[in-house]
């Protein structure tokens, strides 16, 4: 167990219900887990297992039905619709599937976004955003539009908006899921990089290969953690439409961790 | 790489609120998208347009209205007839006439001390009134200086109204209307010619500013010669005056000094002072405020027939806002997920609702300004334009139409902006 002080994500007898009319569908059933300061986790499981919900609640999108989740140490179904946006805004990065950049703001400006709701000055907001973008290396893309860029650079840019406020933990929901085998593995290795840095790195994938790469694998189905381990579940096997993806599925998980 | 975590953001400098965020977002972004919301901007600048002219013929009006009344006065005087009793009185019989005279301006001097000026005059009709060859009958009408101030008399440049020393001295002057100017002289300079008023020769100092002059008793001035009411006296012998007019102290309460002025000459001439008949009073102050509430109201009716034109625009733009937020819902979703406050997604979309507004605003001044400009130098003369005046274009209208829009972009932007405000950002990024 990890202590308290280094314990980033706490969830316990975490449920989450959405109620569509009379009909309620329990997204989330109990799941308990921690995820340490620095770690570098991937959450897979088929679709509509739970775990975007498990995403949206760890980024505090959404608070749970029900049970306790702490983020870095403060009870999130506490805090206001405010705080929340704060603590978004502050300590967690979202990287999305589908970049969800403004499409007629430049990589700059879509960077310095969430500096912009820090209330940082422009200044700051551009020095800061340059400094990001160099760190993902497109130093040299700041002043293109999203339309200009390739999907690899797009989710660059929104990886570099993601870090701009230097967040604790990094959210990334199927980050390579818009992007050829190549860009996947640049964008792969830009998140190995934070990890060694000492952010608390969360990737949710349906790619196996890609999880095989995190030291922590957890896996859910039907709204409950079904394992946790440091290796691919036993009964998981590389299906046929990842091939095409990467290639071979065991060449790429080792080009990704040399 | 050098470690995210040790350079935490603290600057000294003060953070801008949501609110700035907001609008910075809002200003940023503004021009780039695609969807040119060309129809809104219509709306709007119609609205603006229709209030705008409205009101400017209001003005116009309004004007007109006063001009033609300040022909008159802008004294607002209160002119007094001599009548005849109807009520017999202290052993008198009714039916008396009752007669103006300097021992009643003596009395009212004494007794009224609401009363600024105190003037009388008598006047004659048809006169002749000879310059050379040329002859012409005039209404004549011998009044004191004042009138220059009361009655509206103003001197046109080159020429004087006559003034104390010449209503002492009783000197032979005259000023004439420009209708009677025109009649005697043509388009000859009349000041300083000699011209005979009963064969008696006077000196022109001076003809009046041409004038608008929709009230009037005895007839218009621009038709009249006015001499001094001592050499009228010389002229015509001491009858009886025809008018005496006044003018009170700002604020009094003209029905009390009318009241006042009725009962200084009812004790002198003997009559009952509620005897309305005894004195005809037109109390043109009395006139002028139910007017001055008319055309107010007026005004105002044409504002809010306008406006509603503005606020037809106003629920267009709200309808254009819904569609927008509609349209942007994922990328609100993704400024919430990033961290936006709800004040950062409702600046930018009332900040959106109220650039719109301006610009449409803006257009519409602009056109009705335009449009007013030329209806101004239309080559047209006559009553119509002398009745209903010209639009004008004024800066409280302007600043009027400026607030009412300020007010149609802001409540067109509210009800939107709370929508994407109250979006749940789960949803929103789910959104296609």
């Amino acid at each position: 167990m990890t202590t308290q002080s280094n314990t980033m994500i706490l969830m316990d007898g975490v449920r989450k219900v959405y109620k569509s009319g009379t009909v309620e569908l329990e997204a989330l059933r109990s799941v308990s887990l921690t995820i340490g300061r620095g770690e570098l986790v991937a959450i897979i499981g088929p679709s509509g297992s739970g775990k975007s919900t498990l995403m949206n609640l760890m980024g505090c999108l959404d608070v749970p039905s029900s049970g306790t989740y702490e983020f870095d140490g403060r009870n999130v179904s506490r805090l206001s619709p405010s705080e929340l946006a704060d603590l978004r805004n502050r300590s967690v990065g979202f990287v999305f599937q589908s970049f969800h950049l403004l499409p007629y703001a430049t990589a700059r400006e879509n960077v310095e976004m969430p500096l912009l709701f820090a209330g940082l000055p422009a200044a700051r907001r551009r020095e800061r955003a340059l400094e990001m973008l160099h760190k993902v290396g497109l130093a040299d893309r700041a002043d293109h539009l999203p339309t200009q860029l390739s999907g690899g650079e797009m989710q660059r840019v929104a990886v570099a908006r993601a870090l701009a406020n230097r967040p604790a933990v990094i959210l990334a929901d199927e980050p390579t899921g818009n992007l050829d085998s190549r860009t996947g593995r640049g964008i792969l290795q830009l998140f190995h990089q934070l990890h060694r840095d000492g952010v608390t790195v969360v990737l949710i994938t349906h790619d196996l290969r890609l999880a095989a790469t995190c030291s922590r694998i957890l896996k859910i189905q039907d709204g409950r953690i079904v394992h946790d381990g440091a290796e691919v579940p036993p009964d998981e096997t590389f299906d046929e439409e990842d091939l095409p993806l990467v290639g071979v599925a065991g060449a790429t998980a080792g080009v990704v961790k040399a | 790489m050098d470690n995210p975590r040790t350079d935490k953001p603290k600057t000294r400098q003060p953070r801008m609120g949501p609110t700035r965020q907001g609008l910075h977002l809002m200003w940023s972004q503004l021009g780039r998208r695609k969807s040119r919301p060309t129809s809104i901007l219509l709306a709007v600048c119609w609205g603006t347009f229709s209030m705008m002219l409205l009101l400017s013929f209001g003005e116009g009006l309004k004007r007109a209205m006063g001009q033609g009344r300040d022909g008159l006065s802008q004294a607002s005087p209160a002119i007094l007839w001599p009548g005849a009793t109807t009520k017999a009185w202290q052993g008198l019989k009714a039916g008396r006439p009752v007669r103006f005279e300097e021992q009643d301006l003596v009395a009212l001097r004494q007794s009224v001390p609401e009363l600024v000026e105190l003037a009388a005059e008598r006047s004659r009709r048809a006169i002749d009134l000879r310059w050379g060859a040329k002859s012409v009958s005039a209404h004549v009408k011998g009044a004191l200086p004042c009138f220059e101030r009361i009655r509206s008399h103003a001197p046109q440049r080159g020429g004087r109204f006559f003034n104390d020393l010449d209503q002492a001295e009783a000197r032979r002057v005259i000023f004439l209307g420009p209708a009677l100017q025109g009649r005697l002289f043509g388009d000859a300079p009349a000041v300083g010619q000699t011209v005979h008023l009963r064969g008696v020769p006077f000196t022109v100092v001076g003809t009046m500013v041409d004038k608008t002059q929709n009230n009037m008793y005895g007839g218009p001035d621009v038709e009249t010669a006015t001499i001094p009411l001592s050499t009228f006296e010389a002229l015509f012998g001491e009858e009886p005056y025809h008018n005496i007019l006044y003018t009170v102290v700002p604020g009094a309460d003209r029905a009390e000094v009318e009241k006042s002025v009725r009962q200084v000459i009812a004790r002198r001439q003997h009559f009952d002072p509620e005897d309305e008949s005894a004195i005809h009073v037109w109390d043109t102050g009395r006139g002028r405020r139910e007017e001055d509430a008319f055309m107010q109201g007026f005004q105002i009716f044409l504002g809010v027939v306008g406006a509603m034109t503005l606020l037809v625009a106003g629920v267009g733009l709200a309808n254009m806002l819904f569609v927008m937020v509609f349209r942007r819902t994922r990328e609100i979703g993704m400024q919430m997920a990033i961290g936006a406050q709800r004040r950062v997604v409702m600046a930018q979309v009332v900040g959106e609702s109220l650039m719109l507004a301006a610009l449409g605003g803006y257009l519409g001044i602009g056109i009705s300004w335009l449009v007013i400009e030329a209806v101004q130098r239309l080559p047209l003369k006559g009553e119509v334009f002398e009745f209903l005046g010209r639009p004008i274009l004024s800066p409280p209208l302007a600043a009027v139409t400026i607030l009412a829009l300020m007010g149609v972009g802001c409540f067109a932007g509210l009800l939107p902006a709370r929508r994407a405000a109250r979006l749940n950002p789960v949803e929103a990024l789910r959104h296609d």
